[in-house]
């Protein structure tokens, strides 16, 4: 019973390694770990933003299909439900206007805010200007709205005021609520509370929303169309849920039906599944106790790579001969399998020297993982093993591996020839290997991501593409600079070069700016004089302007603006999301509406270290393609390692060569194949390549196996073919997904498993006993 | 004595009770003649809104005397109405000074050439100028439910002489003007009163030979 010591102790770590993975191991989704450890300021305003900046928390959403006074009606139906819901900040759909305390805040600090507050306003000639302009309104219609402040506010300050908040009130008004310019959908926003990568609460709001319209709608052909970051991340995560769990129930029918027909036996079929479990266990809890957390990308990614431990069970059951021990037979295949692990950990290992916390992660996971599994066959499955494992004779004896093999071996010359081809295809593609735009990650469908675009158009909602951060000591010097910014950028919007911009500094101007003002405003004495001057010859009453003088003497003293003062009012959401601490310096974001020339945008911003320009897209494409040339070039720098641990374990030049090649032939010609039919490679291809690496090494190392017998050589050659076919059926049926990121890695292992088991068996060592 | 103050109280009584059946058989009489008169002539608000929605178009002259509290003396503005069935209504200010304003369906469009000014908006958007606008609008067209969306509305006197008053519902109407009164004759308006919550009053004034 010396089996039984291991085995104990496995089950002991298993149970803390369970323990540790429930309980002791956040997931997280937070991108942060993704970026380069040494990340600049820029790249963490980007995480921040795209984790929870406003652009990333709002819902857009349109009604379509009704004629305009359904769709009116149901807008406005739908967003008074909205605003009743607390997952929301803010439901807009054109009806609500500035509330009372909104207005009464910007109305009492009108001399501090209005930009054309100067000297010359409140002088005689200015102030008779100003009632000529009043009277003219007076004899509108329309003057019964604006009469109510006139003895208070002769000169108009108050519109003023109000106009940077009037401007960005969007979209075009139909019955009173927004419409898209072609009056065929009616417009909604609607801001949650959670960031976009809060799923739950996103999910929550999303079937709020449903369920709302549904109320709203009653009976009436009309359609919700949902968009945004929040509403994609709920919907990819439901498809890619979905297909992932419906696949994986034909996986396991598919592989199980296949593993059933040749070993016949449940227990069998269920221990294959042992190492894989512990080794997805060891990896996750490494990656725990290493970082305190995993990273929900490594953890998917991470088990994709452990798929080579899924051939480990194979070799050891296959190799059982009748008479002999599930112990004897390990320590046949060990060194093989041995060989095989260890090259695998050994080109994992160097992403531990990652600047990328998640690249470190997801090497990590693999190399601990494979590592769990080796041992776990090694050490535990002979004990767990049933004493006999009875391969029918007929598959065994039939294989006819030798000839079989020899027949192929004609072929040895194609693997080297056909990487000189793929490298020479992916030479002459003329389109780079690889695809490092952002998009094409997204599972979002390109469809969708046309109806975003739209109507982000049609309500003039920032997409935050592209946008200016200002930086400085603090809020003061970062307002100053804005508005210095704001003389740069003013003749860009006019000259057309972009549709426009927002800043806080349009609603909250710096103190300096304010102080002006201030002073800009007359003591009550000259004011009283230059009013009794500019009234006569007008048809006012002499003291019809008492109000005013009272308020702008007040305003003469009142305290200045900061943005503290806007707390309670609707509009410090808005300032806090433009202008906010990161550490220890103040950023004002500045969002930039419709960039048409990005060069004399940049042109005009040149030098000044205060001020980043931030192509959302490209920052965050420029970040992934940082992560994976890391990646690729950690990879190469392990080559060499693998080069030598192989030529060493095979202890011959050749025996490296004939493991190689195969590998790196069905990996080059996928990555040509793939290449001609998407055009450029994303980062779920690569984790498929590394993953065809895995098993192409695997696979060539049992090929190349010295084998005594050729009954032997049969059974290798079986336990490869079961290997390969579940790899090719498992990832085959992936491929059939429509989601991006499963088809992706389906398609891509389906092939370079099956190319890779080929090429292993076309260079696969002659047996002396045979050649 | 006692018998003697009961007469004189029964003898008050009985002269009181003749007293007001007399004034009850008057009140009565006037009763019935306007009942007759109703039946004859049918002139309710709902007479009044039918007769208002068969006028398909029309263009007025008018001058308008607005009293404000701010100003010495009143301002005075002339120029013309114009409206067209269902929904389009115009009032164009010639004098002192130009300007136009046209209201089709849910726009409002303002123009002032001498200032260059023209902006469109939407009513939905302008409550109390919706409201305003449809004080106007809503009886032209005949129609009552949309007048009775923004005002209280009473109705009073004969076709030849009838008043509609308009008490605001909308709140932000209603916290500018008090009330409205428009005074006609059959499917005529002659007279627009508005007078704001501050007081100010504004009379309108239509004429109807050209």
């Amino acid at each position: 019973m010396r089996g039984r010591l291991p085995v104990f102790a496995w089950l002991v770590l298993m149970a803390i390694g369970l323990w540790i993975a429930l309980f002791r191991t956040p997931i997280s989704t937070d991108l942060t770990h993704f970026l380069p450890k040494k990340a600049g300021m820029a790249e963490q305003i980007l995480v921040e933003q795209l984790r929870q900046g406003v652009a990333s928390r709002l819902l857009l959403m349109a009604l379509e299909g009704g004629n305009e006074t359904d769709l009116a009606g149901v807008s406005r139906h739908l967003a008074e439900q909205l605003r009743k819901n607390d997952s929301f900040v803010r439901v807009d759909n054109g009806t609500q206007g500035l509330s009372a305390a909104d207005r009464e805040f910007l109305f009492r600090n009108r001399y501090l805010l209005s930009p054309k507050v100067s000297e010359q306003r409140f002088s005689v000639a200015g102030l008779r200007q100003a009632f000529e302009a009043r009277l003219a309104e007076l004899a509108s219609p329309a003057g019964l709205l604006e009469k109510e402040f006139l003895p208070r506010d002769p000169t108009g300050e108050f519109l003023e005021t109000l106009r940077p908040w009037m401007k960005s009130a969007g979209p075009s008004l139909r019955q009173g609520v927004w419409f898209s310019p072609d009056g065929k959908r009616a417009l909604l926003v609607a801001e949650t509370k959670a960031p976009a990568f809060d799923l739950d609460a996103q999910a929550e709001a999303v079937t709020s929303i449903r369920d709302s319209f549904a109320a709203a709608r009653e009976n009436r052909p009309i359609e919700l169309l949902l968009s945004g970051p929040g509403a994609f991340s709920v919907e990819a995560n439901a498809t890619i849920t979905q297909d992932a769990v419906r696949l994986s129930l034909l996986n396991t029918l598919a592989i199980t039906l296949l593993l059933a027909a040749v070993y016949r036996s449940v227990r069998v079929i269920l221990l294959g599944l042992v190492p894989l479990a512990t080794g997805a266990l060891a990896g996750t809890c490494a990656v725990s106790l290493w970082s305190g957390g995993i990273h929900g990308i490594t953890l998917g990614f991470g088990a994709t790579l452990l798929g080579v431990a899924a051939d480990y069970p194979n070799h050891l059951f296959t190799h059982v001969r009748r008479g002999e021990t599930s112990r004897q037979t390990v320590r046949l295949i060990w060194p093989t399998l041995r060989l095989g692990i260890l090259t695998n950990v050994a080109g994992f290992a160097a992403t531990l020297f990652s600047g990328f916390e998640g690249l470190s992660q997801l090497g990590v996971f693999a190399a601990t993982g494979l590592m769990a599994a080796g041992l776990t066959c090694r050490w535990i499955m002979p004990t767990l093993m049933p004493d006999h494992i009875d391969l029918p004779n007929r598959i065994i004896k039939g294989l006819h591996a030798d000839e079989f093999l020899t027949r192929l071996h004609r072929f040895r010359f194609v693997p080297p020839l056909l990487i000189l081809v793929a490298i020479a295809s992916i030479a002459g593609s003329g389109v780079p290997l690889w695809n490092d735009d952002i998009e094409a990650l997204s599972p979002v469908p390109e469809s969708r991501k046309a109806l975003d675009e739209a109507l982000r158009r049609d309500l003039g909602a920032p997409d935050l593409r592209q946008l200016i951060v200002v930086t400085g000591e603090d809020a003061e010097t970062v307002l100053r600079r804005s508005e210095h910014l704001r003389g740069i950028l003013q003749p860009l919007v006019d000259n057309k070069t972009m549709a426009g911009f927002d800043m806080a500094a349009f609603y909250l101007p710096s103190r300096e700016t304010q102080s002006l003002r201030q002073s800009a405003l007359p003591e009550t004495e000259a004011l009283r004089r230059n009013l009794d001057e500019a009234l006569q010859g007008t048809p006012f009453k002499p003291n019809a302007f008492e109000p005013f003088v009272a308020d702008l003497s007040q305003a003469k003293r009142a305290p200045l603006l900061d943005e503290t003062s806007f707390a309670g009012t609707s509009f410090g959401l808005k300032i806090e999301s433009l202008l906010f601490r990161h550490a220890d310096r103040w950023v004002a974001l500045i969002p930039l509406i419709g960039v048409a020339d990005a060069a004399q945008l940049q042109a005009a911003l040149v030098a000044d270290k205060n001020l980043i320009y931030l192509d959302l897209r490209e920052e965050s494409s420029r970040l992934l393609r940082d992560y994976r040339r890391e990646a690729t070039h950690l990879l190469g720098a392990s080559l060499v390692a693998i080069v030598i641990l192989l030529t060493a374990g095979l202890r011959s030049m050749g025996g490296m060569l004939r493991v190689l090649t195969p590998m790196a032939a069905a990996a080059f010609v996928t990555a040509a194949v793939l290449m001609r039919l998407h055009g450029g490679l994303s980062l779920y291809h690569l984790v498929s390549l590394l993953l065809v690496m895995g098993l192409g090494m695997d696979q060539a190392l049992f090929f190349n196996k010295p084998s005594r017998t050729p009954e032997e050589r049969n059974r290798t050659f079986l336990s490869l073919l079961i290997c390969s076919f579940s790899a090719v059926t498992a990832f085959g049926i992936l491929a059939t997904s429509n989601v991006n990121i499963l088809n992706a890695i389906g398609s891509t292992v389906a092939m370079g498993a099956a190319l890779a088991v080929l090429f292993a068996a076309m260079l696969a060592r002659r047996n002396p006993s045979s050649a | 004595m006692t018998s003697g103050i009961k007469t004189d109280w029964a003898h008050r009584l009985a002269r009181r009770i003749r007293h007001i059946s007399r004034w009850l058989g008057i009140l009565l009489g006037f009763v019935f003649t306007a009942t007759l008169a109703s039946a004859a002539e049918r002139w309710d608000i709902d007479a009044l809104m039918s007769a208002l929605s068969r006028i398909d178009s029309g263009e007025k002259r008018y001058t308008e005397i607005k009293t404000m509290a701010l100003l010495k003396e009143p301002m005075r503005l002339s120029g013309t109405l114009s409206y067209r069935a269902p929904s389009f209504l115009e009032k164009h200010v010639l004098s002192p000074f130009e300007e136009r304003y046209t209201v089709d369906g849910d726009s409002l469009t303002i123009e002032n050439p001498g200032k260059g000014i023209k902006q469109t908006l939407s009513l939905a958007s302008q409550p109390a100028i919706w409201a305003f606008v449809e004080s106007i609008r809503a009886p032209l067209a005949g129609d009552l439910a949309t007048l009775n969306r923004f005002y209280k509305v009473n109705f009073g006197g004969s076709e030849r002489n009838w008043l509609l008053a308009l008490v605001p519902t909308e709140p932000d109407m209603a916290r500018l003007v008090r009330f409205i009164r428009i005074r006609g004759s059959g499917d005529r308006f002659d007279r627009i009163e508005i007078e704001e919550t501050g007081g100010d009053v504004s009379v309108m004034t239509i004429e109807h030979q050209p």
